[in-house]
């Protein structure tokens, strides 16, 4: 289900906080578990049975690995049967059918003899939101292995954490330790009610508003053929395609925050302004915060972070970052928009912390960063390699435009309604505070104001329709 | 382990926050939010949407697995009822203040209105150069079919049966009038990168590929004096760009050395002008304004009239000429399209009436809004050899951005390219819907066609295929023990009661030939792609289990 979706606003969110609110406090995580599921499973009920089935294996792990006079060699199973399995799951959904067809093209490429990739395997459907459950979930063995966490009350308490929906899909990526004390008591008041309600209107604001309307231009640019983008008009869909992604992942955390702030819990923000930052090391303080703590804490850490040698440091980085691309999505394009980072990152480190461009006033290095970030954003956004590169030809080189029908997309790209929407994107994303800044006190006039940009919103939607979030796909 | 608490992870500290809200207006504030989004689903109808979810869920009513059950039901939930007026309220403002459009329309300069699919079709990969596809991100791509092999062993199939194809493909409207977006005057008509190759292949598989571009370019010289060839609210061309193309091919044809002018063709097809009924063109229709009225006024659009005498046949089943099309062909014919005459009687000012006036004989004409890629060509594969051999050519009339959507974008409009196969001739005593008389029936729903979204289809009125199993047969002449049904889905994009039907559920039915039902080959229609005759039934009647 989707958040923006009719199916979602009109029916499953007021029955599924009507069934809450009526249910006694200490059933209140078994409803909330239940709707999770529903949730879930109405992308496709069968993937249900895939979550189910890695929550009980998990909480079994964190059973053996917490069970009391567990010595060593039982915890260390718990947590490498929960790794494995995990892993597994992961590989077979998400990275399967990369990994066999780039070991075909590979092998032609080699010249060994050719294998195609069979059809089962080019056919396998990525559960929706699996990268995201599957680490948090590994996460809570992870951290019951390094007696980071406390393990779950009952196999109910950890399901509700797993299956959590207001997060289930896209983030942000919640740790056992942030969320075991709400799981048995939480505290709910009308006036936390009224904030989760502000939050969630104004993320929906931002993905109908925002969002929805700059992807089209993306979409626009991102599909065209060989031939038919301009310089501008590249430079101008890749833009687009920079704030689509913010808002619409931004809006994503901000509806899960406040939902999850409805139901009485506390989510973990996950973005700060992110295109304000003025180097890439400073950005992923700012993007996809849960991200990069869990792959600093999870990966970077345990591969010997920064205390291994200058070096080592930055192949840690850089493997992080490759790893982290790929847990994006199982394409040459995320691994190469990963390597990017990873290189940014080390040279930033290499340049003992400060930014490349470092004597510049601090506007001309966000502006830098910025279009660093466009450069990485044409690889994450492109559905091959060889389009990526193409659109960075057209980008850089002045290559494309020579077809006529170029015109045509230009001026589509650059009607006036479009350069207000911009325009208008430009201001939010560098003169407006974010979200959580915007909220962080709460006045009567903010919610109404926060109601109204949710009914016109709701106009929107009815008639421009809504698509689903892009972090869905990982 | 203990239970003792453990800290938070860095960067996973809740910010401070102040909420200055009261109870009471948190309450208020709480109770808005919750009636704004309570009242509207109970107007819609709740128990409506339980007992659909349920039919959703359990799978009567459909063979599709539950995952595509729940997408219909999530399209069903979003075109409800209560979404109709905000919808055309806020497309209102939009187009009216900001000048914007919607998924499927752009607006371009002085009124004129393009459909977004042929932008993407200009402007996209081709049929020559195919989009890149990555396996991971959506699997159900690998299905979809490039035209050129379906066209290929299309002309083969034709050519083994001594039968030619021409395949015109129509322009698109931005690619005679680019100025419109553009603001600026082009050199030339804008094509797909691809046309030129692409069109070369297809002449290279022996199909003749007759180019309109340049000649409606040519037109377009004219324009001032005459008006412009394309309408300015739709996606069709007007009368006079219809009376271009048909005067071309009827050219073309009469050059042919087995075409024998009819005798006394003088008088035998009437022409007259009239003006159409005031309406607007399809975009503004997909536009979904709340006042169209008041963004352009309803026009007429002249219309050329063409009336057969007393004894000729339109279209005609023996003619060696087959015309085979989408909605251009339909165009000023099916008043589906709009621009129809008072009354809604088919307008007979179509493509294949001017080729009949222009010709002196009537051809034989299938064409269906919006199938002009598989449809009307899996119609002909169904003819029988006997009816395919007695052909001479097969004009094939279709809109040009099929041929060069990218498969991602066919694949969202729907536009597939299917593999057909020519069928031997019917066994004489069918009992099917070809010939005969009134049957009724008692019989078992089995399959359904894919129905689209009525307030997101391209056309207003849409039919759909049922495949059916006898149970009892009461009257009339007996059908096969499974045969197809064509039953309506929506009218004016009003649901009917037939697109309800559920699988496994049994009905009484009325059959009646569905070739008796000339008036309703034009509308859409979704198809199951079985080989078999049809038969038409307005209504079925549900039998108590």
């Amino acid at each position: 289900m989707v958040f923006t979706s009719h199916i979602f606003i009109f029916y499953f969110l007021l029955v599924s906080l009507a069934a809450y609110y009526a249910t006694p406090g200490p059933w209140r995580h078994v409803v909330f578990t239940l709707f999770s599921y529903v949730f879930y499973g109405w992308w496709n009920p069968w993937f249900v049975l895939l979550m189910g089935a890695g929550t009980v294996v998990d909480y079994y792990c964190g059973r053996i690995i917490t069970a009391p006079g567990a010595g060593e060699g039982q915890r260390r199973f718990g947590l490498l049967f929960s790794i494995i399995s995990n892993l597994l799951v992961l590989a077979f959904f998400k990275y399967a059918g990369w990994a066999v067809g780039t070991a075909s093209s590979v092998g032609a490429f080699l010249g060994l003899p050719a294998f195609p990739v069979p059809e089962f395997i080019q056919r396998i459907v990525l559960p929706v939101g699996i990268s995201f459950y599957v680490f948090q979930s590994l996460s809570y063995c992870i951290d019951l292995y390094r007696r980071h966490a406390p393990p779950a009350k009952s196999l109910g308490h950890f399901a509700c954490f797993v299956s959590l929906y207001p997060h289930l899909v896209a983030g942000p990526i919640v740790r056992y330790s942030s969320i075991a004390g709400q799981l048995s008591g939480r505290i709910h008041t009308i006036e936390a009610f009224t904030m989760g309600l502000a939050r969630f209107c104004l993320g929906f604001c931002k993905k109908i508003m925002l969002a929805d309307p700059l992807g089209v231009l993306a979409d626009a640019a991102f599909n065209a053929g060989p031939g038919s983008l301009g310089t501008a008009a590249a430079w101008f869909g890749v833009v687009a395609y920079a704030f689509q992604i913010y808002f619409d992942f931004s809006a994503y955390s901000d509806m899960a925050v406040g939902l999850g702030r409805m139901f009485g819990f506390r989510i973990v923000e996950n973005f700060k302004s992110p295109y304000l930052a003025a180097s890439l090391t400073e950005f992923w303080r700012r993007w996809h915060i849960s991200l990069s703590t869990f792959l600093r804490d999870y990966l970077y850490i345990p591969l010997g972070g920064n205390r291994r040698g200058a070096a080592r440091t930055y192949v840690n980085l850089m493997m992080v970052m490759v790893i982290g691309g790929l847990w994006h999505g199982a394409a040459t394009t995320f691994l190469v928009w990963g390597a990017i980072h990873g290189l940014m990152l080390a040279l930033e480190r290499w340049r003992g912390r400060k930014p490349l461009y470092g004597p510049l006033p601090r506007p001309l290095r966000v502006a830098l960063t910025f279009v660093v970030l466009l450069v990485t954003w044409v690889f994450f956004r492109a559905d091959h390699f060889a389009m990526a590169t193409g659109y960075l030809g057209v980008m850089f080189a002045g290559q494309g435009g020579e077809n006529p029908a170029a015109i045509l997309l230009t001026q589509q790209l650059f009607a006036w309604p479009n350069l207000l929407w911009m325009a208008g994107a430009a201001l939010v994303v560098w003169g407006v505070p974010n979200s959580q800044q915007l909220l962080e006190r709460l006045t009567v006039p903010k919610v109404v104001a926060c109601l109204a940009g949710f009914v016109i919103s709701l106009g929107l939607m009815f008639a421009q329709g809504y698509s689903p979030f892009l972090y869905f796909q990982f | 382990m203990s239970d003792t608490p453990v800290p938070i992870p860095p960067g996973e500290e809740f910010p401070p926050e102040q909420i200055l809200v009261g109870r009471r207006a948190g309450w208020i504030l709480t109770g808005f939010f919750v009636l704004l989004l309570a009242v509207p689903p109970l107007l819609d109808g709740v128990p409506e949407r339980v007992r659909e979810l349920w039919t959703a869920l359990v799978g009567k009513g459909s063979s599709k697995p539950i995952a595509e059950r729940l997408r219909v039901y999530d399209s069903g939930v979003a075109s409800a009822a209560f979404t109709d007026a905000p919808r055309a309220l806020t497309q209102q403002v939009l187009t009216q203040v900001l000048g914007k459009g919607n998924d499927r329309v752009i607006p371009g300069r002085d009124g004129w209105l393009f459909y977004r699919p042929e932008l993407q079709a200009l402007t996209g990969y081709g049929p020559v150069l195919p989009e890149p596809h990555s396996v991971s991100r959506d699997p159900a791509l690998l299905d979809w079919q490039a035209p050129l092999e379906p066209i290929r062993e299309f002309a083969s199939q034709l050519k083994e049966r001594g039968v030619a194809l021409w395949l015109v493909p129509v322009p698109m409207k931005p690619t005679i009038y680019p100025e419109m977006i553009t603001g600026s005057p082009a050199a030339g008509p804008v094509r797909h990168r691809d046309a030129a190759v692409f069109f070369q292949q297809l002449s290279g598989a022996g199909v003749k590929v007759l180019d309109l571009a340049p000649m409606l370019w040519a037109a377009k010289a004219q324009d001032a004096a005459e008006g412009p060839v394309y309408l300015k609210d739709d996606t069709h061309w007007t009368t006079r760009g219809l009376l271009k193309v048909s005067a071309m091919l009827a050219e073309a044809v009469r050059a042919q050395p087995w075409w024998v002018a009819p005798a006394a063709a003088d008088g035998a097809w009437t022409i007259s002008r009239v003006s159409s009924a005031p309406g607007h063109g399809d975009l503004v229709e997909k536009l979904g304004l709340r006042h169209p009225d008041a963004w352009a006024l309803p026009r007429t659009e002249a219309l050329q009239l063409v009336t057969p005498a007393a004894g000729r046949v339109y279209p005609d089943p023996a003619s060696p000429l087959v015309v085979l099309g989408d909605s251009f062909v339909n165009m000023f014919d099916d008043p589906g399209l709009g621009f129809g005459r008072e009354g809604g009687a088919r307008t007979q000012a179509g493509l294949g009436w001017q080729l009949a006036a222009a010709l002196g004989a009537a051809p034989d004409v299938h064409a269906v809004n919006g199938e002009g890629a598989s449809g009307v060509r899996r119609w002909l594969a169904q003819r029988g050899e006997s009816a395919v051999r007695a052909k001479k050519l097969v004009i094939w009339v279709i809109a040009e951005r099929d041929l060069f959507l990218s498969r991602s974008v066919a694949k969202a409009n729907r536009i597939n390219w299917d593999h057909v196969t020519f069928a031997a001739d019917p066994p004489a005593a069918a009992g099917a819907g070809e010939g005969g008389g009134i049957s009724v029936v008692e019989a078992e729903v089995v399959e359904l066609a894919e129905q689209a979204d009525p307030k997101r289809a391209n056309y207003e009125n849409a039919l759909y295929t049922v495949a059916w199993k006898v149970r009892k047969h009461l009257s009339g002449p007996a059908p096969a023990e499974s045969f197809e049904v064509v039953h309506w889905h929506f009218k004016k994009r009003e649901l009917q009661p037939t697109s309800r039907l559920e699988v496994g559920r049994v009905y009484r039915l009325k059959l009646e030939p569905w070739a008796s039902h000339p008036e309703l080959q034009p509308v859409n229609r979704a198809e199951l792609g079985e080989a078999v005759p049809l038969w038409w039934a307005e209504a079925a009647e549900a039998l108590v289990p």
